[in-house]
């Protein structure tokens, strides 16, 4: 295969007829011979549905390519902008195929309630200290649940489930993966905020829960 | 060791270890948490020249400081961050 620089991927893509195919033969041999390297820690290249994913992203990928070639701006290899794409579109797929069928609510049992915080860490807790400490556990979850809309608070658990990804969450939320994560990036931001006006440092809060 | 990981290892209840408390883990995001942060799809958009330039051996931590810190915050991301460099690191070996 002749190596083609940016410039020539991009007027190859943007031609008709055979040279246009011939660009996107190429990049499609490219992008199936990557998902492998890309998969690798939870679907083998060898596994029988290997290749339909693989085949699903390539076609995806050369698609959403055409769409946005003029947003590539040049700041990387012209291919590498192309894996990246590819590994974006093979990951969404791989998470959402992994987690259509578990069920929230079984994810979600015993992650309301949290245990009480330990207070071993204090090798002699005095009455104060234990009525200090439990008086501050209060105030932090009294300024989180104040902080935090309902549905930043089903997120954060949600996500704090082993393992569930950005684009599940949201997709149970009815949002989208930036949003959420500017979803939480708010909720964080207002923490940040209200405890610094509170006076209390994040070293203290986070000491109550240890 | 990345945020949103341990946030994810708050354990469900099939361990006999009681469940870390997801608040916990919250604030320990919040001690990082930043004004402007990018978003997932903006971060997707300088991947490509992040992973190539921190192959090079060019301090990305310095110079793509929004990206390393929304890498450090979000597991998805930092997973396709993971897949790139694979392979990325495979056509340096062939």
């Amino acid at each position: 295969m002749n190596k083609r620089s940016n410039d020539q991927w991009l007027a190859d893509l943007s031609a008709s007829g055979e040279v246009q195919a011939a660009a996107l033969g190429d990049l499609r041999a490219l992008i199936l011979a990557s998902l492998p390297y890309a998969l690798s820690p939870w679907l083998s290249s060898s596994d029988p549905r290997f290749v339909s994913l693989a085949e699903e992203v390539a076609q995806e990928t050369l698609l959403r390519v055409l769409d946005h070639l003029s947003e590539f701006q040049g700041r990387s290899q012209f291919t590498t902008w192309v894996h990246t794409i590819a590994v974006r579109q093979a990951l969404t797929e791989l998470r959402r195929k992994r987690w259509e069928n578990i069920s929230l609510e079984e994810l979600l049992e015993n992650q309301e309630n949290p245990p009480p915080a330990r207070l071993t860490a204090d090798p002699s807790p005095s009455p104060e200290r234990l009525t200090e400490k439990a008086e501050l556990a209060r105030r932090v979850r009294r300024i989180i649940a104040e902080e935090l809309s309902e549905k930043q608070r089903r997120a954060l658990i949600a996500l704090a489930v082993q393992g569930m990804p950005m684009e599940e969450a949201a997709r149970r939320l009815g949002t989208n993966r930036n949003a959420l994560y500017k979803l939480l990036h708010d909720a964080r931001l207002r923490l940040k905020q209200r405890l610094a006006a509170e006076g209390v440092s994040i070293s203290e809060a986070l000491d109550v829960f240890s | 060791m990345n945020r949103i990981t341990k946030l994810l290892r708050s354990i469900f209840s099939r361990r006999t270890q009681p469940a870390q408390d997801w608040r916990r883990d919250l604030l320990e995001m919040v001690r990082s948490t930043d004004e402007v942060e990018l978003s997932c799809d903006e971060v997707l958009a300088l991947l490509a020249e992040y992973t190539e330039r921190e192959q090079r051996g060019e301090d990305v931590h310095q110079l793509m400081p929004l990206v390393a810190a929304h890498l450090e915050r979000c597991r998805d991301c930092l997973e396709e961050y993971q897949a790139l460099h694979r392979i990325l690191g495979a056509q340096l070996s062939t």
